[in-house]
């Protein structure tokens, strides 16, 4: 499948062929009907617009609940920001309206990022178009979810330690994140801001090629996104990939690691040689990654208290720290609790060299030792995630540590802010099985390329395709 | 005694520290603030380049060394003024340490230097239902150096000396505004005799440095002559009583958390500093000035840390003129002149002054007639007719012997009380309209009066 | 790693979470079983500088330029004010 749908919509909305508010209006009616099933959206939008000309002309554009929208109910999946209505979009946002493209309303996720499952969110619980009984995967989980059900459409999400390919992944659509400073953060609501990355979600990879030019470039209003080399997308050659055996030796579930090993014979069917790399850090990246994502949210969340936005209605009935107490603890929910106070206690002084500062030293060495394994390697590889998407009952039983180890395989290229990729690589029991493919810094190229050879190879099903025709 | 003090200073920039924001006095309440300063959602700091700059320029005049690499923290703390709950601060990394300023012969050292954001201003009169405080955001990221000393100083007239100084050097440089001034903040932590530390918080202003520091000295000394000891604790300035007062116990334990800023690059303020004009110090300047024409650098020192535009005038009227005559003028009636019409620039008034300087410095008129010139150039613009001094004695000590002559009460009263010659002379220097120099007529009435 | 009761109820109270007695055991069990895994770092020889940064991102700076790009009012329009000041809850 090498021709992109996307492509084919916007050109008939500019050529005049398509009815775009027609067809806009008659998807929101089925999205509504379907959003009470399967709560994939926070808030849908009443009347998307878009524009009719733009590279991106009517197409609907879903926003991750954490992304700010102007004036529209943007709350991170949190209680706390119940009636939070930003005053300002936030970049991505903008550079998509500019475009053409038509909000159709925010995706629910994980409060604040906080999740594998989406499980942890205020709004509604995201049911895997798949199998309703099962997660659509964390923290993007309606992203993936919108993705997986409609036609013409394309998510921006975003991604701290593996949020877009990990539902990516269980929702069996494309998952995509760029390197960390690609796309502007401003107007993303923190998670942790040196890992925090928007990304995007597609049904195939081609349409990344639409969306990403879009989203990316420099930023005047975050620092971060100002150091970016221009993004190239021309295609690159993929002559070797590596696979990283700290990664694909602790993977048991014996369907997943079939699928990826028949997915690698197809890569090399194409000509793209695969071997075993070494990268020893690997084993401390969840313990680095859970410090230092905990030790920036816990600072991240501390505005979050009552005052100024958010919550309305609030009574000033006590002495400010009563006060700020009493709203923290019954806005936020339990695994928000649980980081703020693991951060607050990895950067507590006593505390503070032996994880946040040793958790920074580990983030460097990671990276020293990724370019490294990339030398005489085009990217490098594994599956997505280490299981199925579970069922809900079986997630309730999970001890937050059991939980925060199965991000083994998404964590590290998000520690080291390498851009990476999650794509459909087969079906076990109908449910999705993804396969990871990260590259160097800024070498988000080597991904499209990769990403178009695989679709000559591969086949996506997809659960539902809803669109606004009549 | 030892007092060490920690000094929050606002820098003259036009923007905030962290985002585009006017830094200005509004008196609208929320009238300069921006999602970032709000500490909205979704926000990002943007560091500007200048707050940088003059922080730099402020640790180099305070003779400190600048970090080579120097970044921000974040410090974690809630409170309703804090617009994010964590201030955005220097840590590990300020931007110079270990400097000092030798105040009087004394030298106080400096530990560090850092630039931080400040917080917002509460207010607590307005609400009829004390149910809240009121919040004005205009304050909340107004670009702050943060001073701090060593426990170097020794006693409150010494502190406010040195505030004075440190004050005076940093205006000469451009890092503070006068209006700044008045408003500057400081923690105090004081001990007595080798007793606990004493932390008196948020006093503002050199006077209410000074109150604060007695009051301290003299409870510290009551308590521990009654035989108790002075716990170790932090207290407030009642600026109306004049006393310090023991702050409510905060059950919230003082732990900041500090991590790295993560939405600021690191800075590499060496390669930074390199192309940064460094304004002369005070110090820098009176060496040029002694160096260029002989004038002594602590009689001048003390006129830059008086005004940098007396200085500047003192350079230009010293290569036209008689450099000790143009000190000795700049350095008092100018300086007086000046103070009484801050309006006026002095760089219009340059030309007049040096005219005026000149003649009295070649003798061609007295110094009485220089005064009142330099008067005149403040009040109208120019020194208007100079009257030429008269050299010859013999008409004055004519008019002296005729006036002691015609008065012999005036002469017992000379004689008795010789202070009053100056009566005389300022009556002579009437009448004679300034035409001698006032120095001579003293010495004319003088040797008469011995006379008789 | 060993935690007490002593080291959940001072990070709570600096993150101002009022805990219940079930949260407290809840929280007390899931640090040690978290702080245990993550013990693993201990061993971890990384003797280099600390990586503030995925990247490396030094020097930006911004003009001091002032500039208001969204009128104040319409920030201030869904707060809680009192004659332009906004509300916030007791300090005194």
């Amino acid at each position: 499948m090498t021709t992109s749908e996307v492509m084919a919509y916007i050109s008939d909305v500019t050529q005049g062929n398509l009815d775009r508010k027609c067809y806009l209006e008659r998807l929101m009616v089925r999205m509504r009907e379907q959003n009470t099933k399967m709560e994939l959206f926070s808030k849908l939008h009443e009347k998307p617009q878009g524009k009719s000309e733009g590279a991106l002309a009517g197409l609907p554009i879903s926003v991750k609940d954490n992304i700010c929208v102007k004036g529209f109910p943007t709350r991170a999946g949190s209680k706390i920001l119940r009636e939070y209505h930003p005053p300002f979009d936030a970049t991505v946002v903008s550079r998509i309206r500019d475009a053409g493209g038509a909000f159709v309303g925010t995706t629910n996720m994980d409060e604040f990022g906080f999740g594998t499952f989406s499980t942890n969110c205020a709004y509604g619980l995201p049911k895997n178009p798949f199998d309703t009984n099962r997660s659509c995967g964390g923290s993007s989980g309606g992203a993936a979810g919108a993705t997986a059900i409609l036609k013409n459409h394309i998510a921006i999400a975003e991604s701290t330690g593996g949020s877009i390919s990990c539902p990516a992944a269980f929702c069996g659509v494309v998952g995509f994140t760029p390197t960390y400073g690609r796309v502007s953060r401003f107007g993303l609501i923190d998670y942790a801001n040196s890992l925090d990355k928007i990304g995007v979600m597609t049904r195939s990879v081609e349409d990344l090629r639409i969306i990403l030019p879009i989203i990316s470039g420099r930023d005047p209003n975050d620092m971060t996104s100002q150091v970016q080399p221009p993004l190239d997308s021309t295609e690159k050659e993929i002559r070797k990939i590596g696979i990283p055996k700290e990664l694909i030796g602790n993977i048991t579930d014996k369907k997943i690691l079939e699928t990826f090993w028949q997915a690698i014979d197809k890569m090399r069917q194409e000509g793209v040689d695969a071997e075993e790399v070494s990268i020893p850090t690997l084993e401390y990246s969840i313990p680095a990654y859970y410090i230092l994502a905990c030790a920036e949210a816990s600072t991240n969340l501390a505005k979050f208290c009552g005052m100024r936005y958010g919550l309305e209605g609030q009574h000033f009935d006590s002495m400010y720290n009563n006060f700020f107490t009493e709203v923290r603890s019954s806005a936020f929910g339990q695994e928000a609790k649980r980081r703020i106070m693991l951060g607050t206690f990895a950067r507590m002084a006593g505390y503070r060299d032996q994880y946040y500062m040793k958790a920074l030293r580990i983030r460097r060495k990671m990276i020293e030792e990724f370019e490294r394994a990339f030398k005489g390697i085009a990217l490098l590889a594994s599956p997505t995630m280490p299981l199925l998407p579970p069922r809900f009952d079986e997630i309730e039983d999970m001890s937050p540590a059991t939980v925060y180890a199965l991000d083994f395989l998404t964590v590290p290229p998000n520690l080291a802010g390498l851009p990476h990729i999650s794509m459909p690589m087969g079906y076990a029991n109908d449910l999705p099985m993804g396969i990871h493919l990260i590259a160097p810094h800024w070498e988000e190229g080597r991904l499209l390329s990769a990403g178009r050879i695989w679709e000559r190879k591969m086949e996506y099903r997809f659960p539902m395709d809803l669109e606004g025709f009549s | 005694m030892r007092i060490g003090l920690e000094i929050h200073v606002q820098l003259p920039t036009k923007s905030k520290l962290f985002c585009t924001c006017p830094n200005l006095q509004s008196k609208e309440p929320n009238s300069n603030v921006c999602p970032i300063c709000l500490g909205m959602p979704g926000s990002k700091p943007m560091l500007n380049g200048r707050a940088l700059e003059l922080a730099a320029v402020a640790a180099k005049t305070l003779n400190c060394r600048l970090l080579d690499r120097t970044w921000f923290s974040r410090k974690t703390y809630f409170y309703p003024d804090l617009a994010k709950n964590f201030q955005i601060t220097q840590f590990e990394a300020p931007i110079g340490v270990d400097g000092h300023l030798n105040i009087s012969g004394r030298k106080v050292n400096l530990w560090r230097i850092h630039l931080e954001e400040d917080p917002a201003r509460a207010v607590h009169e307005l609400v009829p239902d004390q149910e809240s405080s009121l919040l004005d955001y205009n304050r909340s990221g107004v670009p702050l150096i943060e001073i701090v000393t060593a426990p170097d100083i020794d006693d409150p007239a010494h502190a406010r000396e040195f505030l004075r100084v440190m004050l005076d050097e940093l205006r000469y440089v451009g890092v503070v505004s006068e209006e700044e001034e008045m408003k500057i903040r400081a923690d105090a932590n004081i001990s007595v005799t080798d007793g606990e530390r004493v932390e008196i918080k948020n006093i503002t202003g050199l006077k209410n440095l000074e109150k604060a520091l007695d009051f301290e000295y003299r409870r510290q000394n009551k308590v521990s002559v009654a035989g108790i000891e002075v716990k170790r604790e932090t207290r407030g300035f009642d600026e109306e009583r004049g006393v310090t007062t023991a702050l409510r116990e905060k059950e919230e334990e003082k732990d900041y958390g500090y991590i790295f800023e993560p939405d600021l690059p690191v800075y590499d303020l060496k390669g930074i500093a390199e192309s940064i004009e460094f304004p002369k110090t005070t110090s820098e300047k009176a060496a040029e000035i002694e160096e260029e024409f002989g004038l002594p650098s602590e009689r001048t020192r003390l006129l830059l840390l008086d005004s940098k535009s007396l200085g500047d005038l003192l350079v230009n009227v010293a290569r036209k003129t008689d450099p000790e005559r143009a000190f000795r003028w700049i350095s008092t009636t100018v300086k007086a002149e000046h103070y009484r019409h801050t309006e006026i620039g002095l760089d219009d008034l340059a030309d007049e002054i040096i005219r005026v300087v000149d003649a009295e410095a070649s003798s061609k008129i007295s110094d009485v007639v220089a005064k009142s010139a330099i008067r005149n150039i403040f009040e109208r613009g120019d020194a208007g007719q100079l009257t030429e001094m008269r050299q010859d004695g013999g008409e004055l000590e004519a008019m002296v012997a005729r006036i002691l002559d015609n008065e012999p009460a005036l002469v017992d009263e000379l004689k008795k009380r010789p202070k009053t010659v100056n009566h005389l002379v300022g009556r002579i220097i009437r009448e004679t309209e300034g035409k001698f120099d006032s120095k001579k007529i003293v010495e004319v009435v003088k040797s008469a009066v011995e006379k008789r | 790693m060993e935690i007490g009761y002593d080291v959940i109820e001072k990070v709570a109270r600096l993150s101002r979470l009022r805990l219940t007695p079930e949260e407290e055991k809840q929280l007390l069990a899931d640090f040690q079983e978290i702080l245990t895994a993550f013990s693993l770092i201990d061993e971890a020889e990384a003797e280099c500088d600390p990586a503030f940064h995925a990247i490396e991102i030094e020097n930006l700076r911004r003009d001091d330029e002032p500039s208001i790009d969204i009128p104040p009012d319409e920030i201030l329009e869904r707060m809680r004010t009192l004659q332009r000041y906004i509300r916030g809850p007791r300090m005194q």
